[in-house]
């Protein structure tokens, strides 16, 4: 219906700064999609509450990212099988699925989904292709992305029992016959109250007590079960958390103990404050932690309702420019903005797959973090000389599509140039900061690219066609690599 | 452009043992080293006052192993009924274990520090920890690399140590090969690099002789416009770039022939990058190194002999790297806790308390065991597991006074009094 593209515009029209503040946030990288989507609901507040309903918004992309990975559709015997054939190994599976995890924050339009998959996936963290977990560890994403905002009590309840979980810290020997602590105890630490909380080591054999039962056959077809047989029964007692446990069935005492910790007043505080961590900054304040804590609990865990408390708090405005991106959200936004898409994942060189190697050369690969407690979520972390070099590198191999990936859709240069001419390369640069930073140019980013191109920010381009390819990449990497580039 | 490598065969340990640097992106993609990531952290403008160092100074080299090493299964007490009888299925026989004494006996799967051993150049240490139990795998980490319980501040002891030898340190005094997330024992103000080798820290466009400085110009006036943590970092990573550049070519690009680390080790390639950096003596003080995989809560037996085969293996490998440099490097091994004594229903131990370490190479008056043993009688055991006899900090003090003299150890170590175990010469 002949739209014209923003990037038409010689001063492409940009969002407000609050608006520019929660998509950045809450995406993996403001593209044309995002603007669009913000513009037409008419401010940021509606486009969070649009965007935590992922439901409603028909995300074709998205949907078609699964049918790129058959690999992913095993059932768990037949990706047991598959190995024990050596047609695969486990490590396959979870190349694919690193691979799936990045395609689809690259290509979603239910970006806020995403973004809190991702974060959940990080705190009930499993690596991908572990080799107890590895036949599960899919269906498990489906558990955390059915839940990512919705209740935590409920996400809670899946993800723990979950076969996945179960292999992975060993639930799926823990019996009666002999205590295996090691999820009786990351619940408490990692996923619930954390150790401020005070639990002692009489709490963590209890906490195990009550998870015994859910078997899974690791290595031998990788079956689930609730074993009766296996489920210890007796009296149980949890940081207050009290039951006689006399079924030979624990499910209904492992509900309601799940339950009690994630109503707990110190999981409340924990997952307050990992979302401010994620969301606003190294170092929350009390009070932002308390007003969403309290959401959470007088919710019952409601996630969105966590979400509401953190944005409306004026500590939230107020922290743009503290956030680093990881180096995963670095390569994924600076794709997203570049307009770089894959569109399949069957070729070894696929840009789906690039990606996966592209952020672990700024050092973080995805669900490649070898413990159980998940990437650190702290900017600090993350902001270290060595990673800014890496990352400037990224960039201009971005920029210039110097992997050469194959199944990638990537618009013409033309199409991402101002129809209008001449120009400036000030204006160009100021054009393209609009586009990728979301920003009009500084002068001190007009200047610095005209530097690196040894030009005058003044300089006149005639014609589209008067800026070379090789111009083009190092104006855009050039602007990625401002600070601003790498802030979200 | 490489493409990433295929893997081979599900042949790694569990993920869930792998605490450290992960041998399963190591192992199968391997193809990718040239792309192993970064990090550092550095202050101020030090990096661009020193070139080369002190290049023949004493060089300690601290291996991680994440997770929490079962430290009954490294240096077993082989006298003490009460192993055999907590560990039915686990548990090592006397005879099979190597170098035992009235009291202790190493793993077989030591057997590749056999003749470093019988050289004196190995001693084992037991009972060793933290002053109180912690079974957290994360806070166990940071509490013994923070080494400071006095303070809030969040500062490593290596990053102390580095900090108490010059007073303006070089960030190559301090690095973590391996892993490319700072661990906590190099935070703080002194600079430090985690990195997985050299040649990738190289600026955009470094070839070209007439981009680069253009391009590191913008940089510069961008990052110092900006200000703040990040403005910083960019400003060092300029300052760094400079100097990785040096130390990318000083570094040899593999092991001398005849030494062979074990194929697909992390721990291995960690060791190799190390002995490169410290024969091509560019001045590093301190190296950390992660050695993965410890946390054997299931199939203890067969793990534990991986485990302490990669480690004994891969040691070995290193000291003969080292060649003539040995003379110059010490090498200790830490762990966050030790094991329950008693094996859980996985055959597997859960976390616990008491612990084995190794120290290794130069200065070291090997060739025995240094324990003030607690036995494990049941009056002994802490909540059931093997007590702490000797504070870990103690074990390091040790070292540092004999290798590093002149450093006060009251900084590094603030509060502690050491209490030798003579293991040092």
């Amino acid at each position: 219906m002949g739209t014209t593209r923003r990037s038409a515009a010689v001063t492409p029209a940009t969002l407000s700064a609050t608006q520019q503040l929660v998509a950045s946030r809450f995406s993996f990288g403001i593209d044309e999609d995002v603007v669009a989507d913000m513009r037409s609901v008419g401010g940021w507040q509606q486009w969070l509450e649009r965007q935590m309903t992922p439901s409603r918004l028909v995300d074709t992309a998205g949907t078609s990212v699964a049918s790129w990975y058959p690999l992913l559709a095993d059932a768990p015997d037949a990706a047991w099988g598959r190995v024990k054939r050596q047609e695969k190994s486990a490590w396959d599976f979870g190349y694919d699925f690193a691979s799936y995890t990045l395609a689809r924050k690259l290509v979603s339009r239910r970006q806020v989904h995403e973004v809190m998959a991702d974060f959940w996936s990080n705190l009930l963290y499993i690596p991908a292709g572990e080799d107890r977990s590895f036949p599960w560890r899919r269906s498990f994403d489906d558990v955390i992305r059915r839940h990512a905002l919705g209740r935590f009590r409920m996400m809670l309840r899946e993800a723990v029992v979950h076969p996945a979980m179960s292999g992975w810290l060993n639930n799926s020997s823990n019996t009666k016959r002999g205590i295996n602590e090691n999820l009786g105890r990351e619940l408490l630490e990692l996923y619930t109250v954390g150790r401020p909380a005070g639990y002692d080591e009489a709490d963590v054999k209890s906490s195990a007590r009550i998870l015994t039962g859910f078997k899974v056959k690791v290595f031998d077809g990788y079956a689930a079960s609730y074993e009766p047989n296996d489920h210890y029964v007796g009296d149980v007692s949890v940081m207050g958390f009290k039951h006689p446990n006399a079924d030979a069935d624990g499910r209904p005492v492992v509900a309601a103990y799940l339950d009690y910790l994630a109503r707990h007043p110190a999981t409340a505080q924990r997952i307050a404050r990992r979302l401010c961590l994620r969301f606003v900054s190294d170092e929350p304040s009390d009070d932002i932690v308390t007003a969403m804590s309290q959401a959470y609990r007088s919710s019952d865990t409601d996630i969105r309702a966590t979400l509401r408390a953190m944005v409306r708090h004026p500590d939230f405005v107020a922290s743009a420019g503290q956030k680093v991106r990881t180096p995963i959200e670095d390569v994924v936004n600076c794709a997203r903005v570049l307009g770089m898409r894959p569109v399949g994942a069957g070729d070894d060189a696929a840009f789906a797959r690039h990606v996966v190697w592209m952020s672990s050369s700024v050092g973080q690969q995805q669900f490649d973090w070898p413990r159980p407690d998940g990437f650190p979520e702290t900017s600090s972390t993350w902001t270290s000389p060595a990673r800014m070099v890496r990352s400037w590198n990224i960039h201009y191999s971005l920029a210039g599509n110097w992997w050469g990936p194959k199944e990638i859709a990537i618009p013409r240069r033309v199409d991402l140039m101002p129809t209008t001419w001449p120009l400036t390369l000030g204006q160009l640069v100021d054009h393209q900061s609009r586009m990728l930073l979301g920003r009009p140019a500084t002068a001190t980013l007009r200047q610095g690219v005209a530097g690196a191109l040894n030009m005058s920010d003044s300089r006149k381009l005639d014609k589209a066609s008067d800026v070379s390819e090789w111009m083009w990449t190092l104006l855009r990497g050039t602007v990625l690599n401002s600070p601003e580039g790498l802030l979200r | 452009m490489t493409t990433p490598r295929k893997g081979s065969g599900p042949v790694d340990d569990c993920g869930c043992d792998d605490y450290g640097v992960s041998r399963r992106s190591l192992l199968k993609a391997a193809g990718l080293a040239a792309m192993a990531g970064v990090t550092t952290s550095m202050f101020g403008d030090v990096l661009t006052s020193t070139v080369f160092g002190a290049t023949e100074g004493n060089i300690l080299v601290v291996v991680s192993l994440r997770g929490g090493a079962d430290g009954l299964s490294m240096i077993v007490p082989h006298a003490e009924s009460g192993y055999y009888s907590a560990r039915p299925n686990t548990a090592i026989a006397r005879d099979r274990l190597l170098k035992a004494d009235s009291t202790f006996g190493l793993h077989p799967a030591f057997a590749p520090l056999e003749g470093m051993w019988a050289a004196g150049r190995v001693a084992g240490l037991q009972a060793v920890g933290l002053p109180v139990p912690n079974r957290s795998h994360f806070e166990a980490m940071e509490l013994l690399e923070d080494a400071d319980p006095g303070s809030s501040a969040r500062i490593g002891w290596i990053n102390r140590m580095i900090a108490g030898l010059a007073s303006s340190p070089d960030v190559f005094d301090g690095i973590q090969i391996g892993s490319t997330v700072t661990p906590t024992s190099l935070v703080g103000p002194a600079p430090s690099l985690a990195t997985g080798g050299f040649d990738d820290l190289l600026l955009p466009f470094t070839e070209d002789a007439k981009l680069a400085p253009q391009v590191s110009a913008t940089l510069r006036s961008q990052y110092t416009a900006h200000g703040g943590p990040l403005g910083d970092a960019g400003i060092n990573a300029l300052a760094l770039a400079t100097r990785a550049g040096d130390v990318a070519g000083a570094v040899s690009a593999g092991p001398p022939s005849g030494v062979t680390y074990p194929e697909y080790s992390s721990l291995g390639k960690a060791l190799g990058t190390t002995a490169g950096l410290i024969r091509a003596k560019v001045g590093v003080k301190a190296v950390a190194v992660d050695a993965g995989g410890w946390d054997h809560h299931v199939d203890l037996k067969q793990r534990v002999n991986d485990t302490i085969g990669d480690l004994a293996a891969c040691l070995a490998a290193f000291f003969t790297d080292l060649g003539p440099e040995a003379g110059r490097v010490t090498v200790v091994t830490l762990s966050e806790f030790g094991r329950r004594l008693t094996e859980n229903g996985s055959r597997g131990v859960d976390h616990g308390y008491g612990n084995a370490v190794l120290a290794l190479g130069a200065g070291v008056a090997g060739g025995k065991y240094y324990s003030r043993w607690p036995t494990l009688g049941t009056g002994s055991q802490v909540d059931g597991d093997l007590a702490v006899t000797t504070d870990y900090r103690s074990v390091l003090m040790e070292i540092l006074r004999a290798r590093f003299p002149s450093l006060d150890l009251s900084t590094v170590f603030p509060g502690v009094t050491a209490a030798p175990l003579g293991f040092m010469r």
